[in-house]
């Protein structure tokens, strides 16, 4: 056997393997997210390094059993603000601070569930101080 | 084996959660602002005081807001699949009433703020017959 035969196997197993190991999928539970995610999304995750304005998965620093979804609204070399989009149902940076950026590893691209949905998972535009404040006075 | 679906269906859950889901739930919250909203459209209308009206319609949009919030909490916390099957209109009913909620934010419609009222009380219907008042409110719910 030629070593020619072999190169189509070691592509896929490559792939395969890499794949696992890159990407990911999730699915959301709770609204904190909402309306950008709501509960039961579907989503695909890259690891890749946060940007301030992407969504992420995140250890949670209270427990670190549970994986929390968040937008990074800040990020620098040692630390990451997480917020959620729907301030008045989220527990976030303003409860436990920044999290050490090895905490934030993955970075959310796509909902590929629910099918009318499908879609990339935009960035968003944010300033420091300039997250979405609550829909109404708290 | 390595197949699509199982490549698709996700092993990892991760939390959009706030933390301290109460899991009390009640249309009353959002009929009493939407009561607000009526009463207050109604003074305004008879009011000839500038100020006072300019005050009736900003605590009159405070008050729709505050529809919606509570409304939305409802819709997103305590109804659950298994209620859209008894009732395959839930999401359009919800969608409207927000709807309803913000037009009397933007007017100062009457009848508007009535057919609100029509509207949250339907959902409350259906808050009723899912067992909402014995499974959500603390005691029951008092009458």
């Amino acid at each position: 056997m030629s070593w020619r035969g072999l190169t189509w196997p070691l592509v896929i197993v490559l792939t395969v393997f890499l794949a696992r190991r890159y990407l990911d999928v999730v699915e959301v539970r709770g609204r904190s997210m909402a309306p950008t995610l709501h509960a039961g999304d579907r989503l695909l995750a890259v690891r890749l390094r946060a940007r301030a304005g992407d969504v992420v998965l995140a250890t949670d620093p209270r427990d670190p059993r549970r994986e929390l979804i968040k937008r990074a609204t800040s990020v620098d070399r040692h630390r990451v603000r997480l917020r959620g989009d729907n301030a008045a149902a989220s527990t976030d940076a303003r409860t436990f601070g920044a999290v050490p950026a090895d905490a934030v590893s993955w970075r959310v691209i796509l909902r590929y569930w629910p099918l009318d949905r499908v879609g990339r998972v935009p960035p968003a535009r944010v300033k420091e101080g300039g997250e979405r404040p609550a829909p109404f006075p708290m | 084996m390595l197949t699509l679906r199982s490549i698709l269906r996700p092993t990892r859950i991760v939390d959009a959660h706030c933390d301290i889901p109460c899991g009390v739930y009640d249309p009353e919250q959002a009929r009493i602002e939407a009561e607000s909203c009526l009463r207050i459209i109604e003074k305004h209308d008879a009011s000839d005081d500038a100020l006072f009206k300019a005050r009736c319609i900003n605590v009159k949009e405070e008050r729709a807001e505050l529809v919606k919030h509570h409304l939305d909490v409802l819709w997103h916390d305590y109804f659950k699949p298994e209620h859209v099957e008894k009732y395959p209109d839930l999401h359009d009913t919800f969608w409207k009433a927000t709807k309803q909620a913000s037009k009397v934010k933007q007017s100062l419609d009457a009848g508007a703020a009535k057919e609100l009222l029509t509207m949250i009380d339907t959902i409350d219907e259906m808050w009723k017959s899912t067992g909402g008042p014995e499974k959500t409110r603390v005691n029951g719910r008092p009458s």
